[in-house]
């Protein structure tokens, strides 16, 4: 295993090869990053994030600035983890303000550098945007193709006819 | 004609880029069992993962955890739905649907631990369903929760059953005066199965329509919030109006945490507004439900 390195910044590089150096701390958000640099030691060329591109990148980094000093959950799943409420903070829901397409690659993002905080956050966003609507809502607010059948529309109408309100 | 090249096609999506892992949480935070429901209905491959089994049980476990934990001053909203799912094959074939008064004053809720079933009846009057939909919900609830031997025992007659219950000539018990019987015996110990019932009801397995139930029931305590008052229905005893509130404890731990006694209302400087559930008469118990 290589020697603790003690480097206070790293750098990444997007997808379209730009490089950005951020503290080590904030960088080691990610698990991904964190199991390369404890992997690796001490690293001084730019670690290529390949599935994400400069913009989110930045803003994935804003996030782990911001919440940098939050606790590392413990690695098994603790009794708050398995809550699933959809409260977000005040930040994280001005952070995750931003058009539909933003907010998937910011979701694709936590999931790639494993930042399970971030991941949750978005997760619960877009459960957010899908309370209350109805599936055609959905379908419109998603741009989600209704590939049903008017027969298998019919036969799924029926299976949840028992919830309906009449 | 001109074709159009595939690079000026706009990203009509970014929805179809969520690999479905990550789709998989996010239905696992969904809220509430429509929302859920809903999202099934949206396409096929939504359906496939909210008609897998491993995604429903996670869903369904989650919910209940989140929101009505044993632990949580909301428990009783998950002992609750799981005594409806418990006794669905009982309910259904009554004449009025299961969930109504006539029934928990009925010979055959009689001969079991009734108090279990007051959380229950008091929050079923508090629903805004209708009886076709409390119908529905409980056909559903058979469906999808076979009947099983060990049941039929919660219902026996019990061996020691008091001699002198009045009975109308339906073989009903009547209200007013069975519920000034049940005080007068006290009501743990004039049934018998009380804790085959709790252990039965622990044991039974949740699914999406508990979900439902239980997002209902939810939305009636915590929405709008302030006290919930029960009552026996009988007002002018005070003392018994208490002593529902207690026996309900002993059912429930935290039944005490979100209900007083009828009575204190009247105490209550901050209300503005009640509603009665009065559709289920005399001797049914009553929640009072205060808006501020």
């Amino acid at each position: 295993m290589a020697t603790p390195s003690t480097q206070a910044t790293v750098k990444l590089q997007s997808n379209d090869n730009v490089v950005i150096e951020v503290e080590r701390a904030i960088a080691e958000r990610s698990v991904l990053i964190k199991n390369m640099l404890e992997d690796c030691g001490e690293v001084t060329d730019a670690i290529p994030i390949s599935n994400v591109n400069e913009s989110i990148l930045r803003k994935v980094i804003e996030w782990c600035e911001h919440h940098k000093n939050d606790p590392v959950a413990a690695e098994n799943e603790n009794d708050d983890s398995r809550k699933k409420t959809t409260d977000i903070d005040e930040w994280d829901q001005k952070f995750m303000n931003v058009d539909q397409e933003m907010l998937f690659e910011i979701i694709l993002a936590a999931n790639f550098l494993d930042i399970k905080p971030l991941l949750d956050t978005g997760c619960k966003t877009v459960a957010n945007m899908i309370k209350g609507k109805s599936p055609e809502e959905i379908r419109k607010l998603f741009n989600i193709q209704n590939d049903f059948t008017p027969e298998e529309e019919e036969q799924i109408r029926r299976e949840n006819e028992w919830a309906e309100d009449r | 004609m001109a074709t159009e090249s595939p690079s000026t096609i706009p990203d009509i999506s970014g929805y179809p880029r969520l690999p479905n892992e990550i789709l998989i949480q996010i239905i696992l935070y969904l809220p509430d069992a429509n929302a859920f429901l809903n999202v099934s209905q949206v396409s096929r491959n939504f359906r496939e993962l909210t008609i897998d089994k491993a995604t429903r049980r996670s869903f369904v476990d989650n919910w209940f955890f989140t929101y009505c934990h044993p632990s949580s001053k909301t428990g009783i909203i998950q002992f609750i739905a799981r005594l409806v799912r418990l006794t669905a094959h009982r309910h259904l074939n009554h004449p009025r649907g299961g969930f109504s008064a006539y029934t928990f004053f009925s010979r055959e809720l009689k001969q079991q631990e009734i108090s279990n079933f007051k959380a229950f009846y008091v929050l079923s009057g508090a629903l805004s369903w209708s009886k076709t939909r409390k119908q529905a919900h409980l056909k559903r609830l058979r469906s999808t929760s076979p009947e099983v031997a060990w049941e039929g025992s919660l219902f026996e007659r019990p061996t020691s059953r008091p001699t002198s219950v009045p009975v109308n000539m339906n073989g009903e018990f009547v209200m007013q005066q069975v519920a000034a019987f049940h005080y007068a015996l006290g009501l743990l110990n004039f049934l018998p199965h009380y804790g085959k019932v709790i252990q039965h009801a622990e044991s039974v397995e949740l699914g999406i329509e508990d979900v439902v139930l239980a997002s209902a029931l939810y939305n009636v305590l915590v929405f709008p919030p302030g006290p919930k008052y029960v009552s026996s229905g009988i007002r002018s005893n005070g003392p018994m109006q208490h002593s529902n509130v207690e026996t309900w404890r002993k059912v429930h731990p935290n039944v005490g945490l979100f209900f007083k006694a009828w009575r204190e209302c009247e105490k209550d400087a901050r209300r503005t507004n009640h509603r009665e559930c009065k559709e289920y008469g005399p001797g049914m118990v009553i929640l009072y439900d205060w808006a501020y």
